[in-house]
């Protein structure tokens, strides 16, 4: 049979779960990385941040949005995916799925956003006239109360939201990896680090995905980003590397030292078929090279310029290993039979309804979101909030 | 609403938007789940039902013994004789090698047959139904009689020398 | 003429005779279906399989016969059971060689074993209808269950397609059927079995080496069996709760 070596069971010949499995763990925890981002200024205090709050969470929702969006490409009968709100099986993490994130739509990212964001809508609801007016209108909830009684209410009631999100946002990304995790049939996904992983992998993108954007937002607008604000979520997203990279190292460690029954099998497909993907783009270009470089920024005193190439540069790699992870994790965990006699190969489309157009289009879509929110709920009305070429 | 909340009428409009919400979603909810879900387990108790009412294909060999089985005096009302005659007149389950066979396992599916009687039953003494099963092939246990075709017998078909409803017994065989 | 109406009188006795015995024998296919028979009791019976490796000859006949009795698709990849073949070096019982040509459908072809070296058999596979199933945990909405009687089914007005059952599985035997969209496997042929017919496969195996059990029964030979047989289930570590039996699995198969 083309593409199969070895044996692998007769149903296994065509891979389960395509390259849109791959994004939506990739989309979702570009969600969880953000909103901790935000949650740093928050409830941490760490105020050099703060330029970045509302674009994380502006970026939150446009990811989050867009997240469920391969998931009904993918199943058999998405007009059937309400099935999992009204009889939902509690003993299937999957199921699970459906509330976690309408909680975290809903009662976390769009009312903290609405909180932070209503002294605007309100200040834009009452200079507007004909349609804009009306959509402000809807978005306010028709109260125009800004005195600092309703204020300080808000804001306290935006750091329960946010403290709350904190836990949230972690569930949201860590059941996808309690998804993979728990499979005991799979032994390239069964272990209790995978969720683990998963959420340390995720904050890492989505911290690298904001400080990204505030560079590259920064430059459009014609200013630069404030590079305090820049070197401090370069050190957190150093730090989160530094235990996502352990945690990763671990998981290879435990599983080469044991040697258990599926390692031979496994080895020998990382070694050949995901070669290129998990030791090159993986683990050296996206996570060895990125720590190396926000590492050496810590100690080396790098001028500003020197440094914005480098946490461009980092930043970049980064999403390109934390993608190539998912990758690793979700196509990987099928190229090999569960017989571990044999292997098969993923045979991705282009213009089919899982292929790698959709997938483009897919990944496009949360910038387009992002693009619109950004007019909408303007993240830098305040000129304090942006810094204009120095530090 | 200022009045009534003081400077928290934007807070109770929100989490009246919420309430909505969820009612609108139990309401939805009901006339949505089936009604026998959940009577035997998590699941749509009519889906047992469902797996119950596929088509027949596979008669089962007792519905062939009906008419088929045995010795019987042709005079014997209940069974036709059509079936008698139509079947070599051997006996299936007298003391032979080919005794685990069901009749389906060679004549294919016969539920057909059964719901029309007039619907023949295929003679199926062909080469590549005995080769099926007498083919010398690795993985066979040594219990199954095997033959490689050609050395055994030339290339004459196998019913020449063989009834596939009664093979020799190794006393016929001497 | 006396001759024709002697003639069309024994066709017309033919024919009644012929309806009678048919609906006699129509009734063993029919007894125990919901309808005709009320008495079929789920909670009266604890269904699985017992499969000899030393009895079975790889003829095929169970895969065919499952693919027409449930209108299974022929396709590549849609194999509600299928049939191995495995040879196994003595002195590396750990790497077997086996092969499954489109899953035992034509039979299988002659094979290398130089020198009579390897240690051959065959081996059925199919759902194993596991008391504890790792498919029904992983259903998002109850579309896949465990009925009361022990066979794991799939609701299909239900499924989302959305594979997790497909991945949950160890044993390979679910599949995605191409043309509903939903996920579908081996069930236990639940329509024969609740009519006192046997399963599709066990009924074509020329050797008997498939056989339909009931545990709730207790003149059932499976009893017998378990205790004068060394019995396996597949992926014993995996805990599923595997409910078919193999006699004779040697250690090597997977």
């Amino acid at each position: 049979m083309p593409g199969v070596d070895g044996f692998i069971y007769p149903n296994e010949v065509e891979l389960q779960w395509s390259v849109l499995i791959v994004l939506y763990p990739f989309l979702t925890g570009l969600v969880a990385g953000a909103f901790i981002l935000a949650s740093l200024e928050r409830v941490f205090n760490v105020a050099a941040v703060r330029p970045t709050y509302r674009l994380a969470l502006l970026t939150a929702l446009a990811f989050l949005l867009v997240a469920p969006l391969p998931l009904q490409m993918h199943l058999g009968h998405p007009e059937r995916s309400f099935e999992m709100y009204i009889t939902p099986h509690t003993d299937s993490a999957m199921a699970m799925f459906g509330f976690v994130y309408l909680w975290y739509l809903m009662a976390v990212l769009v009312l903290e956003i609405w909180f932070d964001y209503r002294p605007d809508l309100v200040r834009t609801w009452q200079a507007s006239t004909g349609l804009k007016r009306q959509l402000y209108g809807v978005l306010t909830l028709w109260s125009d109360d800004v005195s600092p009684e309703a204020l300080r209410l808000d804001d306290r009631l935006g750091r329960i939201i946010t403290i709350v999100g904190i836990p949230s946002a972690f569930l949201l990304h860590g059941y996808v990896g309690f998804i993979f995790g728990s499979v005991k049939a799979n032994p390239w996904w069964s272990t209790p680090l995978m969720p683990v992983v998963f959420l340390f992998s995720a904050i890492v993108s989505g911290v690298a995905a904001v400080m990204l954007l505030y560079m590259a937002l920064s430059r459009w607008r014609g200013g630069r980003a404030d590079m305090v604000c820049l070197d401090t979520i370069a050190r957190y997203l150093f730090y989160a590397f530094v235990i996502d990279f352990s945690l990763e190292m671990l998981d290879l460690i435990h599983r080469i030292y044991e040697a258990g029954e599926s390692f031979g099998a496994l080895d020998f497909m990382v070694k050949t078929r995901l070669f290129m993907s998990h030791i090159v783009l993986q683990i050296f270009l996206g996570t060895l090279l990125p720590i190396l470089m926000l590492a050496s920024a810590q100690v080396v005193r790098y001028g500003e310029t020197a440094r914005r190439r480098i946490y461009a540069i980092a930043g970049s790699l980064t999403l390109i290993g934390v993608l190539a992870m998912r990758w690793n994790v979700v196509i990987g965990g099928q190229l090999f039979s569960k017989s571990l006699l044999g292997y098969t190969t993923y045979k991705m489309g282009f213009a089919t309804r899982e292929g790698l157009l959709p997938a483009i289009i897919i990944m496009l879509l949360p910038f387009a979101i992002l693009a619109v929110l950004l007019k909408v709920f303007p993240p830098w009305t305040d000129e304090k909030q942006m810094s204009h070429g120095h530090a | 609403m200022r009045g009534r909340f003081g400077h928290a009428g934007h807070v109770v409009r929100v989490a009246l938007v919420f309430a909505v919400g969820a009612l609108a979603f139990l309401i939805v909810r009901h006339a949505l789940v089936p009604s026998d879900f959940g009577k035997y387990g998590f699941y749509r108790a009519g889906a047992l039902d469902d797996a119950r009412a596929r088509p027949i294909k596979y008669a089962g060999s007792k519905a062939c013994d009906e008419c088929h089985a045995g010795t019987y005096e042709p005079d014997d009302d209940a069974k036709p004789a059509k079936a008698k005659k139509d079947l070599d007149p051997v006996d299936l389950l007298t003391d032979n090698k080919h005794r685990q066979l069901r009749c389906e396992a060679c004549h294919g599916p016969l539920a057909a047959h059964i719901d029309d009687l007039d619907k023949p039953v295929a003679k199926v003494a062909n080469d590549k139904l005995c080769l099926g099963c007498h083919r010398e092939i690795t993985g066979r246990p040594k219990s199954q009689p095997q033959v490689v075709f050609g050395d055994h017998g030339d290339k004459d078909p196998c019913v020449s020398c063989h009834r596939p409803h009664r093979p020799r017994t190794d006393e016929e065989k001497g | 003429m006396e001759s024709d109406r002697r003639a069309f009188l024994l066709q017309s006795a033919r024919y009644v005779l012929l309806t009678g015995a048919a609906s006699v024998a129509w009734e063993h296919i029919l007894a125990g279906a919901p309808q005709e028979a009320p008495n079929y009791r789920t909670t009266d019976h604890w269904w699985g399989m017992t499969i000899d490796i030393d009895k079975c000859i790889g003829s095929g006949n169970c895969v065919r016969a499952c693919k027409e009795e449930n209108d299974v698709p022929l396709e590549d990849g849609c194999f509600r059971t299928w049939v191995e073949r495995y040879r196994v070096d003595p002195e590396h019982p750990e790497h077997p060689l086996v092969d499954s040509p489109n899953g035992g459908y034509d039979g299988f072809p002659e094979i290398d074993n130089p020198g009579g070296k390897y240690k051959t058999f065959f081996v059925p596979k199919m759902c194993n209808h596991c008391a504890n199933s790792p498919c029904t945990q992983v259903c998002p909405v109850g579309a896949t269950f465990d009925s009361p009687d022990g066979v794991v089914l799939i609701d299909k007005s239900r499924c989302l397609g959305c594979r997790y059952c497909v991945q949950a599985c160890p044993y390979g035997c679910r599949y995605i059927d191409p043309r509903t969209h939903t996920a579908d496997k081996c069930t236990l042929c639940y329509h024969r079995i609740t009519k006192g017919l046997t399963t599709a496969c066990a009924e074509v195996c020329p050797t008997g080496a498939r056989q339909l059990v009931d545990f709730k029964n207790p003149a059932d030979p499976v009893h017998e069996f378990m205790r004068t047989h060394k019995v396996h289930v597949l992926k014993p570590q995996m805990a599923t709760g595997a409910k078919v039996y193999y006699n004779a699995l040697d250690g090597s198969v997977r």
